[in-house]
């Protein structure tokens, strides 16, 4: 079975490599995994106390969304990198469905604290499929955002590295201020300060030239 | 004492240290390039007379020596020392780095000067019966290979802005047509405020911002830390974490119990591993 899958998705990689559209041998891929890929998601649902707030069906489309939308370019440069496994494609699909599962669930916890306005529940969500493709292109966002946003802190980490360890430990390990982040790094509070500045800054702009596609990353 | 001793074009050539074809496509180039009235502008009849004394040879030859490298470095340096200007301690560092940007640019600028003059250089020639196939084809390779020199423009401009006030003078003593070509003087000249608001120190809304500006300004917002965790959530769960971003989200998870049972479940292979018992 899973060299069947290993079959079916190298497939899918030379009809994208050649141009050409994979959807139908990768359709029937997708029919193959669906059963282990529901119990994933209602697994991962269960953990959070939250099997009713989803139709897996659902969270299995958005999954099989981000597969054909990254995952398949995710994959192969994976594959470059050593001997093809067997089982891989379906474990790597497995993978991203059950990311989707958690990050459902935490959108969902989120949602849940966070107090409508007018501090009532709306009746009803509006239509349920415009909500799921607003919700799918809003998460697309915000991973293509984070994505961008560690290139671009790589790149300041190479490029600067003073400026990197202190937005390091000012905003990724949240100290949160500039006296501890001085006394951490043995510098001024004033340096502090400026690397704060200066790393948000190339930040930005690096984050400008990823996005303007012109950025001289190396 | 030849009629134009004293003549704008002749100065500037002994300042440069003497004539030679190169320094005079230069000047003349920069004396075309300049408005009427300034300082380094010339009449028509002295840059014709001085191009006409160059050789065709001489003009071919410099324009293939033109340095586009050097051109490409200086906007680079230039770009570098802008932000260094942004971040300077002091009015006189500030202006120390200005001075540096401006040199940068000035390598640049040059280049134009030369062009400009060659093609004057061609059209003396032809007007005179002159073969300058050979310059006219040696100035459009300088141009493309301009065109290379300057192709990471987009970034280099952003940075520029922190030297808007220097090079907004110089923009202000060139003719329209070689304003509108001087990008390294003219792009992004209504965003002085730009790396200073990209760096946090002053609000958007307080500073000289273009259309362009509040466009980056919008367009490079930082992604706040719930989508960074989703980011250490999704790395976990396909096995892309490296060693420093699983180390930075164990660190979070510390003080955030949800990102802790995520990370968890994230890392648990046996859920995808017992994918196939019945559902």
């Amino acid at each position: 079975m899973d060299s069947d899958d290993d079959v079916l998705f190298a497939q899918v990689l030379a009809a994208r490599a050649a141009g050409r559209d994979p959807g139908r041998i990768l359709g029937a891929l997708l029919e193959r995994w669906r059963r282990p890929a529901i119990y994933v998601i209602r697994r991962v649902l269960a953990s959070y106390r939250r099997s009713d707030a989803v139709d897996p069906e659902e969270l299995f489309q958005e999954s099989a969304c981000k597969l054909v939308e990254r995952g398949l370019d995710q994959f192969r440069g994976h594959d470059e990198e050593g001997e093809s496994r067997a089982g891989a494609p379906r474990t790597f699909f497995l993978r991203i469905v059950k990311h989707a599962a958690i990050d459902f669930c935490r959108r969902r916890r989120e949602e849940l604290a966070a107090p409508s306005p007018d501090g009532e529940e709306p009746e009803h969500q509006g239509p349920e499929v415009a909500v799921a493709v607003e919700r799918a292109r809003r998460a697309n966002d915000r991973e293509e955002s984070v994505e961008l946003y560690w290139k671009a802190f790589a790149r300041l980490r190479a490029e600067h590295p003073n400026e990197a360890a202190a937005w390091d430990l000012y905003h990724h390990e949240e100290v949160g201020e500039h006296e501890a982040c001085a006394k951490a790094l043995g510098i001024t509070v004033v340096n502090s300060y400026k690397r704060i500045s200066r790393a948000q800054a190339h930040l930005r702009l690096f984050l400008l030239e990823l996005r303007d596609g012109t950025s001289s990353e190396t | 004492m030849p009629p134009f001793a004293e003549s704008t074009l002749d100065r500037r050539l002994a300042e440069l240290g003497g004539k030679t074809p190169t320094r005079v496509l230069v000047v003349c180039g920069d004396a075309m390039r300049k408005k009427r009235g300034e300082p380094e502008s010339a009449r028509p009849e002295e840059t014709e007379r001085a191009l006409s004394a160059l050789s065709l040879g001489d003009a071919v030859q410099a324009v293939r020596e033109a340095d586009t490298r050097g051109a490409a470095s200086g906007l680079a340096r230039a770009s570098t020392d802008a932000f260094e200007a942004a971040f300077a301690d002091s009015d006189e560092e500030r202006e120390l780095f200005v001075a540096s940007v401006m040199d940068g640019l000035g390598a640049r600028d040059r280049l134009a000067s030369i062009a400009t003059a060659a093609r004057a250089r061609g059209a003396l020639g032809e007007r005179a019966g002159e073969d300058v196939a050979e310059l006219v084809a040696a100035t459009d390779e300088l141009e493309q290979r301009l065109q290379g020199a300057d192709a990471p423009r987009q970034a280099w401009t952003r940075s520029l802005t922190a030297a808007n006030a220097a090079r907004r003078a110089v923009l202000a003593t060139l003719t329209d047509a070689a304003a509108s070509d001087a990008w390294w003087y003219a792009a992004r000249i209504h965003d002085d405020g730009l790396l200073a608001v990209l760096g946090g120190l002053v609000d958007a809304d307080s500073v000289s911002l273009g259309e362009e500006g509040k466009r980056d300004v919008a367009r490079s917002r930082i992604a706040g830390s719930d989508a960074l965790d989703a980011s250490a959530i999704k790395d976990r769960a396909l096995g892309h974490g490296d060693a420093a971003s699983d180390s930075r989200a164990n660190r979070r998870s510390q003080s955030d119990a949800s990102l802790r049972e995520a990370l968890a479940l994230a890392s648990d292979r046996s859920i995808e591993a017992d994918a196939d018992r019945p559902v």
